[in-house]
């Protein structure tokens, strides 16, 4: 019986990754794990990388047989454990996942006392000045500073995300979420960042 | 060709009457002829600070309900030929007026020959706004470096736009270098960078502008006060001329201040 792949080692910029496939038993995965392992071994010889799981979520103790498993049969040292970049993954969800089609884009700031509403998603090429509000039922992305309120999900849908170039928003609103951002301090403008809704509060994380 | 505009800012307070005062005054040094209409109807000030509040007969309504000529409200400037003011009416209020009405009247000033024609908007976004604004062809949003004095320009700059006077200028009036220096107060860039429209003149915060004021005495004639070359300056970019803006460095330090430099180190 040929047996199924279901583990796949792929180098990346931040470490070795290593993907899990499929839907089968963690101890199997082990075993497969174990047997991948020890025949690239050679391959990884006395490596000092980061370990990065990806595809499969895994509790401590399943994390730490894993680490146990590499190490105790390979000469590899992973200088950190890396699960999976939980929100990256998370916005490519997000995009898969929303079935609102109609996006509508719009060209041109919205200044104070402005408000801009689409049923759908928007796409702003321009700055949302204070005072100004953006409103969709689904994803509110703006090319350009975020300063005013965006409330993406109005109807409710709290897969919707905010994207923005600088993100500087009086008030972030996903769904029913409410959020702003601390009063003290001038917040520094990062690059690129999105906001979106886990476990009931809206988190805003960079795009990139 | 003449053109009116509309000296705005939404707040109340960061210098729209004083701009308005300067501008005239400094269009008409150069030789222009200028109308200044004051459409802040019961609060009118811009006579107070021209200084011709004693020569006031006929205003901006009596026109408007035909109860005088344009010609005699018309009030000619004690300094500057071709300088003239129409004054609003102290008694009534922002009604007495309609958007249609203060078209008309910029038409008929028009007619009367003027190059330029400067209304000093009232503060707010209500009857008073919607007047001024109705017959401009250029709008200029004055505002201070204020939060809150940027955000209803923000708002003001949408309403301008949604009326289709598009691009409006913008005076940055009462900049305080020093603040500035010490990063507590909004730099030019941190104004421009929200309202994102051209900048047409920057004006230093200046006593002599209080003093001034205070006299009757627009600051644009006084060749001393560093807001009144400010004042020049944007009378020349109105002109259709273009300055660099000012620069805003400090005072050489004076010999006096170097010696107590040293003896404080």
């Amino acid at each position: 019986m040929k047996q199924e792949n279901h583990i796949i080692f792929k180098g990346t910029k931040d470490g070795i990754a290593i993907r899990f496939l499929g839907d089968i038993p963690f101890d199997t995965l082990c075993e497969q794990l174990q047997k991948k392992v020890t025949e690239a071994g050679k391959f990884f010889d006395n490596v000092k990388t980061a370990l990065i799981l990806q595809g499969r979520t895994f509790s401590e103790e399943e994390e730490n047989r894993i680490l146990e498993i590499i190490t105790n049969n390979s000469t590899m040292t992973i200088t950190y454990l890396k699960t999976e970049d939980k929100h990256s993954k998370h916005l490519t969800d997000l995009c898969d996942n929303l079935d609102c089609t109609t996006t509508k884009f719009h060209k041109g700031s919205l200044r104070n006392g402005q408000r801009l509403e689409f049923d759908g998603s928007l796409v702003l090429l321009g700055d949302v000045n204070p005072g100004a509000e953006v409103r969709a039922t689904g994803n509110i992305i703006v090319l350009g500073q975020l300063r005013g309120i965006a409330h993406a999900g109005c109807n409710g849908l709290s897969d919707a995300f905010i994207a923005a170039i600088h993100m500087l928003p009086v008030q972030l609103r996903i769904a029913d979420i409410i959020t702003r951002f601390p009063d003290e301090g001038k917040r520094n403008v990062k690059p690129a960042e999105y906001a979106f809704v886990q476990e009931g509060q809206i988190f805003v994380m960079p795009l990139s | 060709m003449s053109e009116v505009i509309v000296i705005t800012s939404g707040k109340g307070g960061v210098g729209k009457t004083t701009t308005s005062a300067n501008l005239g005054c400094g269009l008409a040094i150069q030789g222009k002829r200028v109308a200044l209409v004051d459409a802040d109807i019961g609060l009118r000030n811009l006579d107070v600070v021209m200084g011709l509040e004693n020569r006031i007969v006929y205003d901006l309504v009596d026109v408007v309900e035909g109860n005088c000529r344009l010609k005699q409200a018309l009030i000619k400037d004690k300094r500057y030929d071709g300088l003239f003011l129409l004054p609003a009416a102290q008694t009534r209020d922002k009604d007495a007026v309609s958007p249609e009405q203060m078209q008309k009247l910029c038409d008929n000033l028009k007619e009367e020959g003027f190059d330029y024609i400067i209304i000093d908007c009232p503060a707010g976004i209500e009857q008073g706004f919607k007047n001024a604004i109705a017959g401009a062809d250029r709008a200029l949003v004055v505002t201070t470096p204020e939060v809150s004095a940027v955000r209803d320009a923000d708002r003001i700059i949408g309403l301008l736009e949604a009326h289709g006077l598009n691009n409006p200028g913008l005076v940055l009036n009462r900049l305080r270098v020093d603040l500035v220096k010490r990063g507590e107060m909004m730099n030019i860039e941190d104004v421009t960078e929200i309202l994102a429209i051209d900048i047409l003149g920057v004006v230093p915060d200046d006593e002599s502008i209080v003093i001034a004021t205070n006299k009757g005495e627009p600051a644009v004639s006084n060749y001393e006060s560093s807001a009144g070359q400010a004042y020049r300056n944007i009378v020349q970019r109105i002109m259709g001329q273009s300055i660099p803006l000012m620069t805003f460095e400090e005072q050489p330090e004076t010999f006096m201040e170097k010696l107590k430099k040293l003896f404080n180190h």
